[in-house]
């Protein structure tokens, strides 16, 4: 281990985000219900996170700005969920349901 | 004096703008008066020209500007004058003068005196720019002016539906034969890189006219025959004559100005002008020569049996202009030009004495007319000489040029075109004197009768009427003299003053050839004597001889067929292949297109399914695409693909 | 700037200003409109005057820098070059300058013509924008002008069509668009090679550095291109760019079997639409074969001659018999076009100063007749609410000034001396005649077949016993004979006097022939 600061090895929290990630992507890609959905979002949001984190410390010149990104992240995804919260409950006026598969208004 | 030639034809050019200005409401008197003596200046200063030219030959020349540049080379327009164009003009202003005359009376009272008589002076123009032309490019320019003009007057009465058709014939037939005369001259300007006819004939005679890709002689055939194609379209030759007789729906003055003296005989002018070419080529001649005395032949056999008095005219200038065809075929230059004069004066003279008739019994039927000459004397007398002169009738002009053109083609070596010649001949006295007593003598016709009071009414038109029919009338007799040994074959030798090289001279036999002459004149007497005995003093019943020789009076009064051969093979063709090509249009391109169109449509109705609203399912699909683009990417990287 | 860009930008300046106007100034709209088309014609006329008939070149050159892109991107071979320039330029040259005044005058008749029945607003800021692209595109000094300036009038005309039609109006707009749109792909696809070519892009070997830069400069480009060596663009490749620019131009001329969107676009246009695209638009495809065929690529025009002129001659006849049996005016007059321009194909595959010459000439004698009969075709339509042949009949009784405009109109087009229309078919023919003899013999059977198609029309259409239902019509107003009447003057001039543009127009044959060599 070159950055012998960090404590745990980066291939494991690389593998941690990798997880992260994939985890998130299938609960996006699969889940029913539009609440999951957007929790998966955040998922894969964090999983960026790590690695913003992970790759700033191992830098030969280690520096905050993978934290100080991150915390835009966060920030960035607060108002995206806010944002994504709004419209589902529009959509839940409209459609009275909160199920992926109704949001096809763009069927053929 | 000849410096100022370009006067003549500018004076009917002023009258037109002028007459254009003044709009088509103008006064009636004015307009015709501005424009008969403006045709009469130009007539004067034409003669003047003609006897400058006559005293003066070295005189004779051309003044050119410079027009447009085409690469290296510069298009000129100009005007020149030789023998052959003093002689045109004289004879075209004066003919048009005296129409212009005869009109103001003929066409009193039309809504459109005004439109006439600017046509008219259009025409005048444009035939006097035509004669006048220093090259064959300008040539060409005003050969169409005048088919144009030929084309509104024909159709002037336009409500008529056959004066309709009828315009649109004559431009649509001499159109063809106008394709043909420019890609002669287009020849002829790339193989000597020049429109002006002594550049060209110089080349010819040098036998220096080439193009790549044909010989020099080939070439020299092939310019002559384009070239006398357009001749055969203006003037209305075998096989392209079926446009004048229809052009007879135009008003009678314009049937004899355009249609018997000046704008059909500008084909023979055109061959006569570029006689060296025809010259330089036998086979060019002699297919002018055959198709002249086809024509003259073909043409008189129809005229016999034609109902229409303006249509037997009509068919009798059609095998007179074979004549002209005949004798410039033959080699004799000068007396196709001879026959070509006489024939405009003659020929103006039995249409306008034609149109003194129709005007005053308002029909054109010969067999609605008859015992006119009583009502009319003044007219008949001098329709019967024209009809002499037509004919052939010593002393009468037509019998001088007509028998110099038999005279020629016998001595040339062609006896068949010789008897083709002579029994046109023979035709041409039976079918003008049965016209002749048709409407001047015996007792109306029963058909008239029913239209009684206008017979009753029918009479001499003023005198305006009458000048223009004494004028010619008296030259109809006397111009056969202007080459006659009486004056030693004068307009013979002012021709080839500067007959262009080339020019066939024939040696003169007067005392020797009056053996031929007599069987002309017997020919024509003949001709006339059974005229007489079927229509005058009914000793042969026309009916009876009709009936006779049924099979050939039907084909003759049914004009061989050519219209109905015509409208199948040609006019039918063209219209098939035009709705060929139209339904190919609409029915396979269209139908192509519209396919390409459906296919991507049938693609979107097929491809749409693939949208099906669910976010998700994008997802997947597109993450797979982006695996897929990835292991791409590693194998290649690693080298494997 | 100079006053050619001060040309192209007037229209378009007039026609924002007619945006800022509110929907009811109508009259507002069309003044506008009117300002712009005459301030552009005033320009080209000074364009005109000040035009130095000695020189060589493109003239009263102005342009306009947008921006630059770097070489890297490109990724021309070799170090030294600069980098791509983008921008506006205009400037004209003997060729341009005709049609430039063509467009001129053509537009400016076309605003005073207009008849929009609503929406003012829209209608001449559409119009404006097509006479701004069509001044664009003729007179264009870099490729990327050209092809926006083409674009500009593609989609102004595509809603000329589509609003303000008639009957199929949408179909036609839409194939339109469809037609010329593709067409501008193979365009793009010539240009773009033809800039790599004039820098050796295509060098199989490195060695073939030249010392300029990639250009979209047409100056530039038509002094290198033609004299290109086959390593700096090797023959297969010249093919295909000069194949694709045919494509283009057939496409863009209404070429059979590219034409239909031609007849089927006129029959739904309005009068003043219609002469906009039958006056100036089909003959964009003309002009750039010629600048960009002609002017840079001569070798290949020289190679595929041949199958120019069988393809010219095909037009011809094609053209020619269609109109023959068309029953509608409007589609006659789009065939016969066809046909006309089918002589143009056959004028510069000749490619000698008479074919090329006359190839020009066709174009504005063309583009002046074209919008001649169109208009009057639409005066008549607008009184008997018809253009079908055989719904007309006798209008000469009612419409003398008309229907005689007609005939002359329609005698010009096929070709009647001292119009404008036999001064281009004779040098037309006499070049092919040069070239290609035994194809303009069968060439010629087009001059017969004009006179049968359209003298049949006019025999149907102003001859013959007047129909009842038109006993009470009106024959042409003052404006539309002044306006019918210029164009006639025009038509007559040029037939009589056709240095007036023949000087113009021998410059670039000159120049054109020059490079050929």
């Amino acid at each position: 281990m070159a950055n012998s600061g960090f404590p745990i090895p980066i291939g494991s929290v690389l593998a941690l985000a990798a997880i992260l990630f994939c985890i998130g992507l299938f609960g996006v890609l699969t889940k029913r219900n539009l609440i999951m959905v957007l929790v998966s979002m955040e998922l894969m949001l964090n999983a960026a996170n790590i690695n913003l984190v992970a790759f700033s410390r191992i830098q030969s010149k280690p520096n905050l700005s993978g934290q100080v990104f991150s915390l835009f992240t966060i920030t960035i995804a607060a108002a995206e969920i806010a944002v994504g919260l709004a419209l589902l409950l529009a959509f839940f006026r409209l459609r009275q349901s909160s199920e992926v598969k109704d949001l096809d208004s763009h069927r053929w | 004096m000849i410096a100022y030639a370009w006067l003549v034809p500018l004076l009917p050019l002023v009258a037109y703008i002028f007459l254009l200005a003044l709009g088509r409401r103008a006064p009636e008197g004015v307009v015709s008066s501005v424009s008969v003596a403006l045709t009469f200046v130009s007539f004067l200063l034409s003669a003047a020209v003609f006897v400058a030219v006559g005293s003066h030959p070295e005189a004779a020349t051309s003044y050119v500007f410079h027009w447009l540049t085409l690469g290296s080379r510069s298009l000129d327009v100009g005007f020149s004058v030789t023998h052959l164009n003093a002689l045109m003009l004289l004879v075209v202003t004066l003919v048009s003068t005296l129409v212009l005359l005869f009109s103001r009376e003929y066409m009193r009272g039309d809504e459109r005196f005004a439109v006439f008589y600017q046509y008219l002076n259009l025409f005048v123009f444009s035939m006097l720019a035509l004669v006048i032309s220093p090259n064959l490019l300008q040539l060409y320019i005003f050969w169409e002016m005048v088919g144009l003009c030929s084309y509104l007057l024909v159709g002037f009465w336009y409500f008529k539906p056959e004066a309709a058709a009828a315009a649109k014939k004559s431009f649509v037939v001499t159109r063809i034969g106008d394709a043909g005369l420019l890609a002669g001259i287009i020849l002829l300007f790339l193989a000597s890189g020049s429109f002006d006819d002594s550049t060209i004939f110089a080349k010819v005679a040098g036998h220096s006219l080439s193009l790549g890709w044909i010989s020099g002689q080939a070439l020299t055939t092939l310019a002559a025959i384009l070239v006398f194609v357009g001749a055969i379209g203006k003037s209305a030759q075998f096989p392209l004559h079926v446009w004048l007789p229809d052009a007879m729906e135009g008003p009678t003055p314009v049937s004899a100005l355009i249609h018997a003296a000046t704008m059909v005989a500008a084909g023979v002018y055109l061959v006569a002008r570029l006689f060296p070419l025809f010259a330089a080529s036998p086979a060019a001649l002699t297919t002018v020569a055959w198709i002249g005395g086809v024509t003259a032949l073909l043409a008189a056999l129809i005229a016999l049996t034609q109902r229409d008095i303006k249509r037997v005219i009509a068919y009798s200038t059609i095998s007179q202009l074979g004549y002209m065809m005949l004798a410039l075929g033959v080699g004799a230059y000068a007396y196709g030009v001879f026959h070509l004069m006489t024939h405009a004066f003659f020929k103006a003279l039995l249409f306008l004495a034609a149109g003194s008739v129709i005007h005053a019994v308002h029909t054109q039927d010969l067999f609605e007319m008859g015992g006119l000459g009583r009502r009319m004397p003044i007219t008949m007398w001098t329709f019967l000489a024209g009809a002499l002169a037509l004919a052939g009738v010593v002393p009468f002009a037509g019998f001088w040029s007509k028998d110099d053109i038999l005279n020629a083609t016998l001595q040339t070596g062609h006896p068949v075109l010789f008897v083709f010649a002579l029994v046109a001949a023979f035709c041409t006295a039976f079918y003008i004197f049965r016209v002749f007593f048709l409407t001047f003598t015996g007792e109306p016709r029963p058909a008239a009768q029913l239209q009684h009071t206008e017979w009753s009414e029918a009479g001499e038109g003023g005198p305006v009427m009458q000048v223009p029919l004494v004028v010619l009338a008296v030259l109809a007799t006397v111009a056969g003299f202007f080459n006659s040994p009486l004056n030693g074959y004068g307009l013979e030798r002012y021709l080839f003053a500067d007959a262009p090289t080339g020019a066939g001279v024939l040696g003169r036999t007067f005392p020797e050839n009056v053996g031929l002459m007599a069987v002309s004149v017997v020919v024509s007497l003949l001709g006339i004597g059974l005229a007489a005995a079927m229509y005058w003093r009914p000793v042969i019943r026309p009916a009876s001889l009709a009936n006779g020789l049924r099979l050939l009076y039907v084909v003759s009064y049914r004009k061989f067929f050519l219209d109905e051969i015509y409208g199948a093979a040609v006019v039918g063709t063209g219209r098939f292949l035009a709705a060929l090509v139209n339904a190919v249009d609409r029915y396979v391109i269209a139908v192509i297109v519209r396919a390409v169109g459906r296919i991507f449509y049938a693609a979107g109705l097929f491809l749409k399914y693939t949208q099906t609203g669910q976010i998700q399912t994008y997802g997947v699909v597109a993450g797979c695409g982006l695996l897929i683009v990835v292991v791409i990417a590693i194998f290649r990287a690693g080298g494997v693909l | 700037m100079g006053i050619t860009f001060w040309m192209v930008l007037m229209p378009i300046l007039a026609g924002l200003l007619v945006l800022l106007i509110p929907r009811t100034g109508e009259v507002a709209h069309r003044l506008l409109a009117l300002l712009g088309a005459l301030a552009a014609l005033v320009l080209a006329c000074v364009a005109w005057a000040r035009f130095d008939y000695h020189a060589t070149g493109f003239q009263q050159v102005s342009s306009l820098h947008w921006f630059t892109l770097p070489s890297l991107w490109h990724g021309a071979s070799g170090s030294g070059l600069g980098g791509l320039e983008i921008g506006l330029a205009f400037g004209v040259d003997g060729l341009s300058l005709g049609l430039v005044l063509l467009t001129g005058v053509i537009g400016l008749l076309a605003v005073l013509a207009a008849r929009p029945a609503e929406r003012t607003r829209e209608y001449f800021f559409w119009q404006s924008c097509v006479v701004a692209g069509l001044y664009g595109v003729f007179s264009a000094l870099n490729v990327f002008t050209f092809a926006v300036a083409l674009e500009l009038t593609l989609f102004a005309m595509f809603f000329l069509l589509y609003l303000f039609g008639q009957g199929r109006r949408q179909f036609a707009a839409m194939q339109f668009l469809l037609y010329r749109g593709l067409a501008t792909v193979p365009l793009l696809a010539a240009f773009v090679g033809l800039a790599y070519g004039a820098v050796g892009g295509y060098a199989a070997t490195a060695g073939a550095i030249t010392d300029h830069s990639l250009t979209l400069d047409v100056p530039t480009l038509l002094h290198v291109l033609p004299s290109a060596s086959a390593q700096m663009l090797p023959a297969s490749i010249r093919h295909v760019l000069f194949l694709c620019l045919l494509l283009a131009v057939f496409v863009e001329e209404a070429f059979v079997p590219f034409h239909t969107w031609l007849p089927t676009a006129h029959e739904a246009a309005d009068p003043a639409t219609s002469m906009l695209l039958g006056g100036l638009l089909t003959k964009t495809g003309a002009y750039a074969l010629l600048r960009f065929g002609v002017g840079m690529m001569p070798g290949e025009v020289r190679h595929f001659g041949t199958l120019l002129a069988v393809f010219g001659v095909i037009n011809i006849l094609y053209g020619a018999f269609a109109a023959w049996a068309q029953a509608d005016w409007r589609r006659l007059i789009a065939f016969s076009s066809i046909s006309h321009m089918g002589l143009v194909l056959l004028g510069i595959a000749a490619f000698n100063a008479a074919g090329l010459q006359g190839a020009m000439f066709l174009l504005v004698s063309s583009g002046l007749l074209t919008a001649l009969l169109f208009f009057l075709v639409g005066a008549i339509a607008e009184r008997t609410s018809t253009s079908r042949i055989a719904e007309l009949g006798g209008l000469s009784r009612r419409m003398p000034v008309l229907s005689g405009l007609l005939l002359v109109a329609a005698l010009g087009s096929l070709g009647l001396p001292l119009t404008s229309g036999f001064v281009s078919e004779v040098q037309a023919f006499i070049g092919s005649f040069g070239s290609f003899p035994a194809v303009s013999f069968v060439a010629l059977l087009g001059v017969i077949l004009s006179a049968v198609y359209l003298l049949q029309a006019m025999q149907r259409t102003t001859f013959g016993p007047l129909l009842p239902a038109y006993g009470r019509l009106y024959d042409a107003s003052p404006g539309e004979s002044i306006l019918a009447g210029l164009l006639v003057a025009m038509v007559l001039f040029i037939g009589i006097y056709p240095k007036v543009i023949g000087d113009l127009f021998g410059l670039t044959v000159n120049a054109l022939l020059g490079m050929g060599g």
